[in-house]
């Protein structure tokens, strides 16, 4: 009967730590981001509304507009270089091509079928990472720290907007507005400048590609 | 929707509680952990395409007299990882957004268990088996800052098919279970394999 219960009691530690052994492999969400570059997004929205297929001419502003740049009392606002607007405008450019438009001059009296502008914003953004407990701290399975550490780390964040308009369209505001039809948007966070124009043009390059309904060859559809 | 499971669920428990307790002389407890790996498929398959070697249980069968049926519960935790570059149309607005995505899927079946076994109780044999019950399923996607999850009970079921090859006060078993899971919430219905190597002791 004893060694009985010694036994089976064995089997049950044995278990329990195998058990614990097997939670230690693993965590609900497995995995961690290993370059700044894993956070960059191409995100784009389109108005269902807007007959693109219909689009033939755009023109394009000839420079990036910086956002939050002088805006009084924002400290957390970056400046942003312009040495690259050029490679980037040239970008857009060369993206409405492959789709079938043809670049014009903005005329009032006889605007183009699209308005096309290229934006972009800088900032600082702050987080709080806690680290109160950790696994395998030392020879502890299982650690928490006393008092518990937080650490405020702060990271920069640059988004660049590549918008489309459609002047045809203006609503019924005083004086009307012309709403956007497209908006493609590429985030990220910054790093140095060369690497970060680099994911600039890939995005750019991305928001067209993943927005097939902006085609006007009819290739594409 | 969930409200109908529920009910269903309760009422399948009530029902093989009640017949375990009816053939329950001689009857006894089988406990026991198993550990293994899991393949999706469809839908699940679609959103974390992972062969996942995260799959535990902890089981509980009540075995008859003839050691040839038994009832039990079961609950696991499986989870599916997936870490792909992608693009996926936003929820609620047109558009779209690529990006690194970390996809995962965390599985909780609760599920109750009727099992036969053929051949003889003291050599290896194979067993069939039906699981049916409750899965608390959590999809979660985190792309660049930000991260979007949904949770529901789903209701669904997993056959399957094994050996068991009893070794003493243990018995060991390799089972196979293909589970089906009906749509819950936003999260269409899914489907995973899982094979497990598990040890039962009484």
């Amino acid at each position: 009967m004893g060694s009985c219960a010694m036994r089976r009691a064995s089997i049950w530690a044995a278990s329990i730590c195998v058990g614990f052994a097997a939670l230690t492999l693993v965590s609900c969400y497995p995995g961690t981001i290993e370059s700044t570059e894993e956070l960059g997004t191409v995100t784009t929205l389109f108005d269902p509304n807007e007959d693109f297929t219909q689009n033939n001419t755009y023109s394009l502003a000839d420079t990036v507009m910086h956002i939050c740049e002088g805006l009084p009392g924002d400290n957390d606002c970056i400046a942003i270089t312009r040495i690259y607007d050029e490679e980037i405008l040239d970008k857009v450019e060369a993206e409405m091509t492959a789709l079938g438009y043809t670049r014009v001059d903005f005329d009032v009296n006889n605007p183009p079928d699209m308005v096309v502008s290229v934006s972009a914003v800088a900032r600082k953004g702050y987080a709080i990472i806690g680290s109160y407990c950790d696994w395998w701290y030392w020879y502890y399975p299982y650690y928490c720290y006393y008092p518990p550490m937080w650490t405020a780390v702060e990271y920069e964040t640059g988004t660049v907007f590549v918008t489309m308009e459609d002047p045809d369209r203006p609503d019924s505001a005083n004086p009307p507005r012309i709403p956007i039809v497209w908006t493609g948007v590429v985030n990220g966070v910054l790093s140095s400048p060369s690497v970060t124009v680099q994911r600039v043009l890939d995005g750019i390059g991305q928001a067209f590609a993943q927005s097939p309904y902006l085609d006007v060859t009819g290739e594409a559809q | 929707m969930m409200k109908r499971h529920a009910v269903g669920t309760a009422l399948l428990v009530a029902g093989l509680l009640s017949v375990s307790g009816r053939v329950a002389s001689a009857q006894e407890w089988l406990w026991g952990l198993a550990y293994g790996f899991a393949a999706p498929q469809g839908n699940t398959k679609d959103f974390a395409n992972d062969f996942s070697w995260r799959n535990f249980t902890v089981e509980a069968r009540r075995i008859n007299e003839n050691r040839n049926m038994s009832l039990g519960l079961n609950a696991s935790w499986n989870v599916f990882f997936e870490k792909s570059t992608r693009t996926s149309v936003l929820p609620n607005v047109p558009g779209s957004v690529t990006g690194t995505q970390y996809r995962y899927i965390n599985s909780w079946p609760i599920l109750l268990s009727a099992h036969h076994y053929f051949g003889h109780p003291y050599k290896p044999r194979p067993y069939i088996g039906i699981n049916l019950g409750g899965y608390i399923i959590e999809e979660r996607v985190e792309i660049g800052l930000v991260a979007a999850h949904e949770t529901n009970l789903h209701f669904g079921g997993a056959p399957e098919i094994g050996i068991t090859y009893p070794r003493g006060h243990q018995i060991w078993w390799l089972g196979a279970r293909y589970h089906a899971i009906m749509k819950a919430g936003n999260v269409p219905d899914q489907n995973y394999l899982t094979v497990s190597l598990g040890v039962t002791a009484h």
